[in-house]
């Protein structure tokens, strides 16, 4: 049972850790909030992860043909 | 037959495959597009030429993300590597098209997230998105796994505090993306003092 008091905004879930639960039971994870929670995070991320390499990096892993022990 | 683009441990498909995360864990740690990309540049050459120190079969990514944070703190301490705020990443969403609701709860949750100490950033971004584990984590960031998971929880947690008592700073400006970095230093200095290890 989500707390209503605690209803989340914008369309995201209600940003309490737990939900609510009757007296006497233990508090339950959220897990709509874990799961929006982690999304927003791989959003954040991937922003960055999914930029073009830029050439200089490529440029650098180019030095490790040069750098490879003779056989 | 050994690859033609074999060096010492690794292969240059394997290291190409890390760099888009170094470049967003570097991101992350600096707040700042080019000082992240300096970062992982110096991480690459470094890896280059410690490639022979690499244990084949072990976790590349995590190796270099080893190096990269080594050098953030080592130039952090040399007083060389200037933090500055993510104004140049203001007015990026997601890259993925989304309505616009979806774009607000991304802004509100991005703001709510460089509004979280250094440390608390890093573990998020290592925990919760790189998909390191916390073994791996805790061995890049040189404590214990518990260390970890205390700090993943804290900053989880304050960050939807951040985002529910709706203390979001207005500008990105206002953001610190060295906040806590100080307390983080003062624990890395008091722990090497104590291992006799130089600082």
């Amino acid at each position: 049972m989500v707390n209503k008091d605690r209803q989340g905004t914008r369309g995201r879930p209600a940003l309490s850790e737990t939900q609510g639960v009757a007296p006497g039971e233990a508090p339950q994870p959220n897990v709509a909030m874990d799961r929006w929670f982690q999304q927003q995070l791989t959003l954040l991320y991937n922003d960055v992860v999914n930029e073009p390499v830029p050439k200089e990096f490529l440029e650098i892993l180019g030095k490790i043909g040069k750098n490879k022990p003779s056989s | 037959m050994p690859d033609s683009n074999d060096v010492a441990n690794f292969r240059e498909a394997d290291l190409l495959a890390c760099i888009p995360h170094l470049r967003a864990y570097a991101r992350f740690l600096t707040g700042n597009r080019e000082r992240a990309d300096d970062l992982v540049q110096d991480a690459l050459l470094r890896a280059l030429t410690a490639a022979h120190q690499f244990q084949p079969g072990t976790n590349l990514k995590a190796w270099i993300f080893t190096i990269l944070r080594n050098l953030f703190y080592n130039e952090i301490r040399k007083n060389r590597l200037k933090v500055q705020s993510i104004d140049d990443l203001a007015g990026d969403g997601p890259s993925t098209p989304a309505t616009q609701e979806a774009n607000l709860e991304f802004a509100d949750f991005r703001r709510a997230f460089w509004q979280l100490g250094q440390a608390q950033r890093e573990v998020l971004i290592m925990v919760g998105a790189s998909g390191l584990s916390y073994e791996e984590a805790a061995a890049i960031c040189q404590c214990a796994v518990g260390t970890i998971k205390s700090r993943v929880s804290r900053a989880r947690r304050e960050l939807l505090k951040i985002l529910q008592d709706g203390n979001l700073v207005q500008s990105r400006a206002d953001s610190d993306p060295t906040a806590g970095l100080g307390d983080v230093l003062d624990l890395m200095i008091e722990r090497k003092s104590t291992a006799g290890e130089e600082v």
